[in-house]
């Protein structure tokens, strides 16, 4: 009877392990501890959890050959098979959104990317394009890139590009912000890229000790782009008052001017290496589980 | 030899076998240095167990470190204890370098700090709604000596929190318009 007992055991916390990760993962998600998907095992217990699942398999299948039994062997296999398939999918997998401005080139650097998820293995994706055209404004829109000198359209539909997939988000309009001082000469001109339409939007420069706060104002009269701005440092208020397109403004030695605006598109990536592999594992795990339940219940009514 | 003949003692084991891990997974949780998440789970269940006061004093002690800053004329020794990211801290020993405008030294003096709204987004991100109302006044650079009026300034600021290594730092601090969705009194 004791021997029964520890044969079954292994397999048994196993399963147990394997349900308990299950139901913590869906409860951190559920409540937003965790964003759903592969950011879960970001979590160093989950990883832990999920190492104990793998030794349980590992000494369930030694068990499993020593007893030929031919089921249990089948279901540990197909169990090894899904959780190495998993960790592959995990370690190469990467999300990604990025803002390019009409007429500039995407380049593969974790500075090119705002936000996102990556793998621990995985490369920033490897395309070469570059942005040329964006069209409407909103999120209906689509953007239009050069690849090797081939035009290809981006809409809201996930496009393959190289290994890896991409998709429009939105488009805005963005300023051409430039900072300069008597002394020193230009400081600072970049297409400052945040959605004006969104109301006011706060920004700042890595290379000046000031914070921009800029909106866009309905037209009045012949003054159609028309920015209300606000330049801060510190605590305090340096500047507020309106600013045309074009306009000099003065703060405490400083010159700054909304010189230009440039469409600018926001698009995710995405690649899911190992994917079709994962799903396979997974169907052929649940076929493995389903054959060891009908075999349980046949043995049970024998 | 099915489960079903099996004894009932051995069936209780059998059952703790599956209750055990699942206990036991918040536990392994803390154990491997993932405590936030799940004092962020029981925070639901429990809102007494949240982190509104420890995120309120990281914000406090932010600006009171910021004045201290100011006050000693930039002088930046203090800085590693800011409970500020890297990139804030740097941010500030910037600005504190460039205090000396036109042989002036900015002194700063906190009036009051009212916590508007405290939101914890997840277990390692929160964001703080302040409105901030501060005293200025500029001095000599050298002799110390006061120059002109103390001024005085106030302003709706939000605060980007971020848990690491245990600690509440700010990630962010940017001004806010009152007329902002969202932001309520006397939270």
């Amino acid at each position: 009877m004791s021997s029964l007992f520890s044969k079954k055991l292994v397999p048994l916390v196993t399963l147990g392990l394997t349900l308990s990760l299950l139901f913590w993962s869906l409860v951190l998600t559920a409540t937003g501890a965790v964003k759903p998907g592969w950011p879960v095992l970001d979590l160093t217990s989950v990883r832990f959890i999920a190492l104990l699942i793998a030794l349980g398999l590992l000494a369930s299948l030694v068990m499993s050959l020593l007893e030929r039994s031919r089921s249990q062997l089948c279901l540990c296999l197909a169990g090894l098979f899904l959780l190495l398939t998993a960790t592959y999918a995990y370690l190469f997998q990467f999300e990604g959104m990025l803002s390019l401005a009409e007429g500039e080139s995407y380049e593969p650097f974790p500075s090119s990317f705002s936000s996102g998820h990556k793998g621990a293995l995985a490369p920033f994706p490897q395309a070469s394009f570059t942005l040329t055209r964006v069209e409407p404004d909103g999120k209906t829109g689509r953007a239009v890139i050069v690849q090797k000198g081939v035009g290809t359209e981006i809409d809201g539909n996930w496009r393959e590009i190289g290994s890896s997939e991409i998709r429009f988000k939105g488009a805005a309009l963005a300023p051409l912000v430039v900072v300069s001082s008597l002394e020193k000469g230009e400081l600072e001109r970049s297409f400052v890229k945040v959605d004006l339409t969104h109301g006011e939007q706060v920004f700042e420069f890595d290379t000046l000790p000031y914070q921009f706060l800029l909106r866009q104002e309905k037209p009045k009269g012949e003054d159609k782009d028309l920015f209300h701005l606000e330049v801060r440092r510190g605590k305090l208020s340096l500047f507020e008052g309106d600013a045309r397109l074009g306009q000099k403004v003065s703060v405490q030695g400083i010159e700054v001017v909304i010189e230009n605006q440039r469409k600018f598109a926001l698009l995710e990536f995405r690649t899911r290496r190992g994917l079709v592999v994962l799903q396979a594992a997974a169907a052929l795990f649940l076929a493995a589980a389903l054959v060891a339940l009908v075999k349980i219940k046949g043995v049970k009514q024998g | 030899m099915p489960e079903a003949v099996l004894p009932r003692a051995t069936l209780k084991t059998y059952l703790l076998a599956f209750l055990a891990p699942l206990v036991l997974f918040p536990l392994v949780g803390v154990a491997c240095g993932d405590a936030a998440y799940y004092r962020f789970l029981l925070a639901k269940a429990v809102p007494s167990l949240d982190e509104s006061e420890r995120i309120k004093a990281a914000v406090t002690e932010f600006n009171n470190r910021f004045m201290d800053i100011y006050a000693s004329q930039g002088d930046k020794r203090g800085i590693g204890a800011v409970p500020a990211t890297v990139g804030v801290r740097h941010s500030l020993v910037k600005d504190s370098g460039a205090l000396w405008m036109g042989g002036r030294v900015l002194v700063y003096d906190i009036a009051s700090l009212d916590f508007r709204s405290v939101q914890q987004d997840g277990p390692l991100s929160a964001t703080v709604l302040v409105k901030e109302e501060w005293n200025y006044q500029y001095k000599d650079g050298k002799t110390y000596k006061e120059v002109g009026q103390v001024h005085g300034t106030g302003s709706l600021m939000r605060y980007r929190m971020v848990r690491q290594g245990g600690a509440w730092l700010v990630q962010k601090c940017e001004p806010v318009r009152e007329a902002v969705k969202g932001v309520k009194k006397g939270v």
